[in-house]
């Protein structure tokens, strides 16, 4: 979980949003954040076992897994739709609120757990890089 | 945002399924991310809130996805 939210700190903060203000960086962590929870759930939905194209078990994302992770994901989802939402009513100047932190830190626990989930594979390797986790290495 | 191209060029080859959600995925990332520091900078880094609603429907879309799924092998 560390790891990942320090690659979503590295992200943001060696991104764009070290040239902003405190409300940039939490706006460009959100929106990096949330493309990197849509790459992760559409990528695993197609290792869900018995779907084609999906690698063969133990390889696959079983039916219970899968479900424990878009119970996950839709956790991620609906924190980050709302501290978003937060984001977006913001007037200019405005410290980073810490509920945003909070949320997004949240948010990256829930992405590291859910690809904790994933059996290791050459997919789920390829799904790390995509999303910037450097340490699923191919199997 | 780590955007290896060798892998990425490696699954296309491979006609790996995942390149087709992945190669798109991680182009519209640093697509937006680029796109924001664009817009910051000509704002004086002040960023339009639109762009933070538009993140809050990612969001929504992404929640969506979840309870689809979770309702198509739910019971299974």
């Amino acid at each position: 979980m560390r790891r990942l939210a320090a690659v979503l700190l590295a992200v943001s903060i060696t991104g764009c949003a070290s040239f902003g203000g405190p409300r940039h960086v939490s706006v460009v962590s959100l929106a990096a954040t949330a493309g990197v929870l849509d790459t992760f759930i559409r990528s695993e939905i197609q290792l869900v076992c018995g779907t084609p194209n999906a690698p063969q078990a133990p390889l696959c994302v079983t039916v219970p897994r899968h479900l424990q992770i878009v119970d996950m994901v839709e956790r991620a989802a609906v924190l980050g739709e709302a501290a978003s939402r937060v984001m977006a009513t913001l007037p200019r100047g405005t410290p980073q609120p810490v509920e945003v932190v909070t949320m997004l830190a949240q948010i990256q626990g829930l992405l590291a757990a859910a690809m904790n989930l994933v059996p290791p594979s050459k997919d789920k390797a390829a799904i790390a890089q995509a999303i910037g986790w450097p340490t699923v290495r191919p199997q | 945002m780590k955007i290896d191209v060798q892998t990425v060029g490696q699954m296309l080859a491979q006609g790996n399924a995942l390149a087709s959600v992945l190669v798109p995925a991680v182009t519209q990332i640093f697509g937006l991310v680029m796109q924001l520091a664009d817009q910051a900078k000509q704002r004086g880094w002040d960023i339009d809130t639109r762009k933070a609603e538009e993140t809050a429907a990612l969001f929504h879309s992404i929640a969506e996805i979840a309870r689809a799924e979770r309702e198509k092998y739910q019971g299974q």
